[in-house]
């Protein structure tokens, strides 16, 4: 019996042995020099699931368990794909990462599930973005996005989506604190908001990191669609024109003075050019043929010796080496993940544009990379979230998650002024 | 359980954005499952299945070795048919590799899978038709006007491909493409293009009523000479006569005679680009062959009037004359379009691809006048070609080529039997006389077909 | 002995197609599992919920109409875009907002014209609001009551 009163048995084993399954599937057509090989896997696998249920079952006060089991689906596919690439192993690093991941996300859930509480700490979240912006302007090498700290290196670009993307979420009643500049009713906190999102739009063109500037840009668009069409109810058409004409020349002169390298990988004919700019993607394309629909089997793959397989064209290298079907259902798991809010719907108006952000912000990161390695739009560094490998996008999609959570088991409670600070710590303890 | 309105509205975004992303993976799994053979061109993990000829002996084999076959056993369809090794373009395999691949999304890239091209060549017949030009060089070609089957294709010099081009340096001009599918000079085999339009301007019984005098040389009215190959003359003629001897004066006079428009028409719809107007490229089973061009200014013009006798600036190719000649020979005015693929299979060995007989969109001239120009033709074949042995409509040509330092001789037409419909075209280059003959080779061409 | 088994398995025509196919089948099935739980969350959200809003809901007073409560901030007003609606012309366009915090409705009004009273008394800023309190926009007036008692009566 969960928190909640539901019992989970059906979840529990059917996560678990979907897990047995494919250890099976990789013990019985993997590469591997013995059997024992896929021993820590297996181990490594099956101890999360059953840690993480009995966490799940006596840790966590929720009413909502379902995106637990999801994510702990997710993130355990995600380290056998991972653990395969080019013959049968034990990805530590990722597997780190994904329980640091599986805990940061509780931590966004019960950072984001009171959002009377969140809301009354905006002017923080504003704080906080201006110090990761610092700290790329000041920490990183020059123009870079990654801050080295011996052995580690983070993306603090990375930890500005989730931030930006609360920021980015409101509710009513901040909506209606208008005033009227001109002809216009503008809230201050969209000027706020906005001004937010030219400086981190700057600091990507400075970074030379364009990459995740759709990102950004998706969560800003939702934001500002909510905003915009919450007083006129439809989407008023001239609104929506003005808008979307705006948009459309910003893009365009964004693309007509971007710097040369960016234009050169809009107009990369990659089978023109296999040996240059076009590698990654040809070498990705022939893996998705290669493996054909059914995969050549864990670790009989070839794409894992290509720079940036694990990252970068990681869904190249898991369909070639379990197949499409299994890449395209493990998309699939992701797209569940964010369709369980839609489910169960988030009770209020924050919420709603919070999870909205979220999608926004993950569906943009999966397109981006998915449709960038097959070629259907320019290439991008980004990564898949909890597919890929990499220590800051773990952290980031954990975060995001919880914030998935948080939508569907809020808590309605506003903090009464002098317990504010005890009920803070509670939350942060009961993580 | 209706929920609340404005939260209504961001579910609405949040289902939009995930509905957008699911069409985009959508689109990916139709471009993946469209696409995937030619990703698996780049892919060395691939091997290639066999090309086979319409009695399944071997035109192609990934593996083939001297070993395995006779050393001269691919000469014939070395230009034709070709290798997988990227040194010729333009050749069934190089054009069709996708199709030889032994892969299919479902299974994988599969070493014996039985994907094949079943070609419609006749590869016996094909091996007889290129040791019958002996020491010559030249082209042949020829197919089934009915269906459109290509049974014979022939281009000499050709490549050995067991050689593995280690004397690719040493091959002589021409060995890596098919002449078939390349321009050359029609010679007179032009005048059959030059009597249609002059039959739709004039109509049968103009065209027969009209004579015209050749006394060896006509001088035009711009006061330049053409010659006639027989300077004694061949006195008055009627159309009959004239395309018999192929008389030069005679043609010249007959174009002279049409208006200018009339014969573009006709050269238009025949698929001639006239005057730099931009060449259809004839398109089959991935080959792409030269058409024809020439260029047409005044029809008393001496280089106009060399134009439609086929030399000056007419170009064509002999797959081009070879499909006139289906349009005449099937009385229709319609060309039976060609395939050299009958069909493919894929990796479990299932028919994946069957060619279908089509015909052109539309009549290059009316059936009536296809019928005409039949009469006319056959009538030369019967009186001239009857040592070819078959009821063949014919037309001679002979090119004068690299300046008139060479002349090449042409030999189109069709065999005139529903049970051996063969329309070809035979190119001889640089023959001298006392050589073997165009008509020689058309006759062992229709004899080797005829046996099988 | 291992070893032996799964070379004589991959004897087996389609092997690998199985295996991935039973893969496949496993991750559709536990994508739809888990969709299954979610709708039996939902009805638990929704008996959670109730108590969250204290089983609260609208009494539409001159038409006899039940409006649930179904989310913590509510917007009502003439506007269609207002989650309640109230075509009454006294009514803003966007007249005031409904909260809900601990399991106490509030109540605060948007600078609307006709104003905003509770129990007959015009509000200013957020006010709480008991069962069976009357509450006016303009001239259209609601009741809010507990369902539960409603079932009682």
């Amino acid at each position: 019996m969960y928190k909640n009163g539901l019992t989970y048995g059906k979840c529990t084993t059917i996560v678990l042995l979907t897990h047995i399954i494919m250890l099976l599937a990789i013990l019985l057509r993997g590469k591997y020099d013995t059997p024992q090989d896929i021993l820590p896997l297996a181990v490594a696998v099956i101890g999360l699931d059953l840690t993480y249920s009995i966490v799940l079952r006596f840790l966590y006060r929720q009413m909502t368990y379902t995106l637990d089991f999801v994510l702990l689906l997710l993130i355990n596919i995600s380290v056998m794909f991972q653990s395969c690439f080019g013959g049968v192993g034990f990805a530590a690093k990722h597997y780190v990462t994904c329980i640091v991941a599986l805990a940061v996300c509780q931590v966004g859930f019960l950072l984001t599930r009171n959002h009377v509480w969140i809301q009354s700490k905006k002017i923080v979240l504003y704080i906080l973005l201006g110090v990761l912006i610092l700290s790329i302007l000041l920490l990183t090498g020059s123009r870079s996005m990654w801050i080295n700290i011996g052995p580690i290196s983070i993306q603090p670009s990375e930890f500005m989506k989730p931030v930006f993307v609360l920021i980015c979420a409101t509710s009513i009643r901040e909506q209606h604190e208008k005033k009227k500049i001109l002809f216009f009713y503008v809230s201050k906190e969209m000027m706020i908001l906005t001004g937010a999102f030219i400086v981190i739009v700057g600091l990507q063109w400075w970074c030379r990191d364009l990459g995740s500037l759709p990102t950004f840009a998706a969560a800003y668009g939702c934001a500002l669609a909510c905003r915009l069409c919450y007083p006129k109810a439809k989407f008023s058409k001239k609104t929506i024109i003005g808008i979307s004409a705006i948009a459309a020349i910003l893009v365009a002169l964004a693309l007509r003075f971007a710097p040369g390298y960016v234009q050169n990988r809009l107009s990369v004919d990659i089978w023109n050019q296999m040996e240059g700019d076009g590698y990654q993607q040809c070498k990705a394309l022939i893996a998705i043929a290669e493996g054909g629909l059914f995969g050549k089997g864990p670790g009989c793959g070839s794409l894992y010796k290509v720079f940036a397989s694990d990252t970068d064209i990681v869904f190249s290298t898991i369909c070639e080496e379990w197949g499409f079907l299994v890449a395209l259902l493990s998309i699939l798991i992701l797209m569940a993940m964010m369709l369980l809010p839609m489910i169960n719907k988030p009770r209020s108006y924050f919420h709603t544009t919070m999870i909205l952000g979220c999608v926004a912000v993950l569906i943009v990161q999966m397109g981006l990379n998915i449709f960038g390695s097959c070629n259907l739009i320019p290439f991008t560094g980004v990564t898949i979230p909890f597919i890929s490998q990499g220590g800051s996008s773990m952290i980031t999609s954990g975060f995001l998650a919880g914030m998935l959570k948080a939508g569907q088991s809020p808590v309605f409670k506003k903090p009464e002024p002098k317990k504010k600070k005890a009920k803070a710590r509670k939350a942060v303890a009961a993580a | 359980m209706k929920s609340i309105q404005s939260i209504r509205r961001g579910e609405r975004l949040t289902i939009l954005i995930l509905i957008v992303f699911f069409l985009g993976m959508g689109v990916l799994v139709w471009k993946v499952v469209k696409e995937s053979s030619f990703y698996m061109s780049h892919s060395d993990d691939v091997t290639l299945g066999m090309v086979y000829d319409r009695n399944n002996q071997i035109l192609f084999d990934p593996n083939a070795s001297t070993e395995t076959y006779d050393e001269n056993y691919f000469l014939d369809v070395g230009n034709v048919i070709g290798d997988d090794s990227g040194q010729m373009t333009n050749t069934l395999v190089s054009e069709n590799i996708e199709k030889l691949q032994n892969y299919s999304l479902i299974f994988g890239a599969t070493p014996h899978g039985k994907t094949a091209i079943y070609s419609t060549l006749d590869h016996k017949a094909n091996q007889t038709v290129y040791n019958a030009f002996g020491s010559k060089n030249g082209t042949a070609i020829a197919y089934n006007y009915q269906t459109g089957e290509i049974l014979v294709c022939v281009s000499k010099p050709s490549v050995n491909i067991l050689d593995n081009y280690s004397n690719i340096s040493e091959l002589p001009d021409g060995s890596l493409i098919c002449k078939a599918f390349y321009e050359t000079t029609p010679g007179s085999t032009q005048k059959i293009a030059t009597t249609a339009a002059a039959l739709e301007t004039f109509g049968y019984d103009g065209l027969m009523s009209k004579t015209y005098t050749c006394n060896g040389i006509y001088t035009t009215k711009y006061n330049q000479q053409i010659k006639c190959h027989d300077l004694n003359g061949h006195g008055t003629q009627n159309i009959v006569q004239g395309f018999e001897n192929s008389c030069n004066p005679f043609f010249a006079q007959l174009v002279q005679d049409m208006p200018l428009d009339n014969i573009i028409q006709t050269y238009t719809r025949m698929g001639i680009a006239v005057n730099d107007t931009k060449m259809q490229k004839i398109q089959f089973d991935g080959l792409s062959s030269f058409s024809a061009s020439t260029k047409l200014t005044d029809t008393s013009d001496f280089d106009t009037m060399w134009s439609c006798m086929g030399q000056s600036e007419a170009l064509a190719s002999p797959l081009q004359m070879m499909l006139w000649e289906s349009a005449i020979a099937n009385a229709s005015g319609k060309v039976t379009e060609p395939y050299l693929i009958d069909h493919t299979t894929n990796v479990t060995g299932s028919t994946k691809y069957e060619a279908k007989t089509t015909y052109g969109e539309n009549n290059i001239f009316s059936a009536e006048v296809a019928s005409q120009i039949k009469q006319i033709m056959r009538q030369n074949g019967q009186e001239r070609y009857s040592s070819i042995g078959y009821p063949v409509g014919v037309k001679s040509g002979t090119a004068q080529v690299q300046n008139g330092a060479s002349e090449n001789s042409l030999l189109v037409g069709f065999n005139d039997d529903p049970n051996l419909p063969i329309a070809f075209c035979v190119v001889i280059e640089d023959r001298v006389s006392g050589e073997i003959s165009t008509s020689d080779i058309v006759s062992t061409m229709l004899n080797a077909l005829n046996q099988n | 002995m291992l070893d032996k088994l799964l070379s004589s398995l991959q004897g087996i025509p389609a092997y690998s197609i199985l295996i991935s196919a039973v893969v496949v089948i496993f991750i559709a099935v536990s994508v739809l599992v888990m969709f299954g739980t979610a709708r039996q969350e939902k009805e638990i959200e929704q008996l959670r919920w109730e108590k969250v809003s204290a089983h609260m809901a609208l009494y539409d007073t001159s038409r006899r109409v039940v409006i649930p409560l179904e989310a913590d901030e509510i917007l009502i007003g003439r506007h269609g875009a207002a989650d309640i609606r109230f075509t009454d012309m006294s009514v803003s366009r966007y007249h005031a907002v409904l909260y809900v915090s601990n399991g106490v409705w509030s109540i605060m009004d948007l600078d609307s014209k006709s104003g905003t009273f509770v129990n007959g008394r015009r509000i200013r800023s957020q006010v709480k609001l008991k069962d069976m309190d009357e509450i006016r926009f303009g001239t259209k007036s609601v009741i809010i009551r507990q369902r539960r008692r409603k079932q009682n009566v």
